[in-house]
């Protein structure tokens, strides 16, 4: 019976090729380079030139200088840059791209949970001297 | 399928829903790491907020091109994880191998040249606490820092170094954690272990060691890159 967990196509659409799953042994010696989770081997090695090329990006971007801007500026630009990398890694290195939409759940739950805190946070010290007693 | 055969234990219906049921509890367990490390992260952003100036010197004292090589290393170190991994499910023993010794060496060269970061903080008297004496060469380098900003309270820089302690020392331990488990596995495979049938140890690991990497791909900006502390003063 299909449980929760079973991949019967309410995950991706059928034409991806992380709905075939891994290659079974047979033919993974036939085609060594063949797609498992979805990736092969070729995603990988331009997965990794981004992220070299990203990380060079956020070391020249921090030799910038932004005149009077305030020092958030820098952070939010390293920041977005951080965070692209980190989807790059996310998406294909941890093979969340090809996953069960269960997973995506997950992964996104505890990113919701990240920003509740930070953003309840962050508004508790921004608004704190608004009203003085 | 009564039979207790291969790698599928009973209590699942096939190798496909054990599969993503493991790899589900592994990304249960990441959610609550990145609570953990994001606790950490958000008291370190209000107190830049609160000591932008104490915390740009701090940053200002990395050395910036250590931190990009490390970067490029544990990078590097995510990819041949995740060759091993893609190695493990298309059952090509030698590569996996291979990649996962890479793997391991690379984390450890990693954390070596941490330990170096670590020796020039305490050398230079970065290290908080009781050890936190920053030398007169230290205060000499932020002298045209304090001519635009004004003076520099070194009870911030101090604070941005326990904050830097804490966040990548909390990195190398989960390294090091990673790395335990990867020697494990390395000896497991060379014992014939984790075949195409049943790869998913090596993914799991993967996918921890992955994590570790967006870790460090935060805490390099954060600690290391954000030197400015704005215009005027």
């Amino acid at each position: 019976m299909p449980g929760p967990l079973e991949r019967s196509g309410q995950h991706v659409p059928a034409d991806t090729p992380g709905e075939q799953g891994p290659v079974s042994p047979d033919r993974a010696e036939e085609h060594p380079a063949a797609a498992v989770y979805g990736a092969n081997v070729t995603t990988y090695y331009a997965v990794f030139g981004a992220l070299i090329a990203l990380t060079g990006l956020t070391v020249g971007a921090s030799y910038l200088s932004f005149g009077d801007a305030p020092a958030i500026v820098h952070t939010l630009i390293a920041m977005a840059i951080a965070g692209v990398k980190a989807g790059l890694v996310l998406l294909f290195f941890m093979h969340l791209w090809h996953s069960p939409r269960l997973t995506w759940l997950v992964a996104f739950g505890a990113l919701l949970w990240l920003a509740i805190m930070m953003v309840l946070t962050w508004s508790d010290y921004w608004s704190r001297n608004w009203i003085r007693p | 399928m009564s039979e207790h055969a291969g790698p599928l234990a009973h209590h699942f219906e096939d190798i496909e829903q054990q599969k993503d049921a493991a790899a589900l509890g592994m990304w249960a367990f990441l959610a609550t790491e990145v609570l953990f490390f994001g606790g950490a992260l958000t008291a370190y952003s209000i107190y830049r907020g609160l000591y932008t100036k104490g915390f740009a010197v701090g940053s200002s004292f990395q050395i910036v091109p250590l931190g990009a090589i490390n970067t490029a290393v544990l990078l590097t170190s995510s990819l041949t994880m995740a060759l091993a991994v893609h190695a493990a499910a298309v059952g090509n023993r030698a590569a996996l191998v291979r990649n996962l010794a890479l793997t391991l060496l690379l984390g450890a060269a990693f954390l070596g040249i941490k330990v170096y970061e670590y020796h020039h903080d305490y050398v230079e008297g970065l290290v908080p606490g009781a050890w936190f004496h920053p030398t007169e060469e230290v205060r000499d380098r932020i002298r045209p820092f304090e001519q635009q900003h004004g003076t520099v309270d070194f009870r911030q820089v101090e604070l941005y170094f326990i904050f830097y302690f804490v966040l990548t020392g909390l990195h190398a331990l989960h390294m090091i954690i990673g790395m335990g488990v990867l020697t494990i596995q390395l000896v497991l495979v060379r014992r014939g272990w984790f075949g195409p049938e049943y790869p998913t140890p090596i993914e799991l690991t993967g996918l921890y060691w992955h994590f570790v990497d967006i870790v460090w791909i935060f805490l390099f900006p954060l600690l290391y890159l954000l030197r400015h502390a704005g215009g005027g003063h």
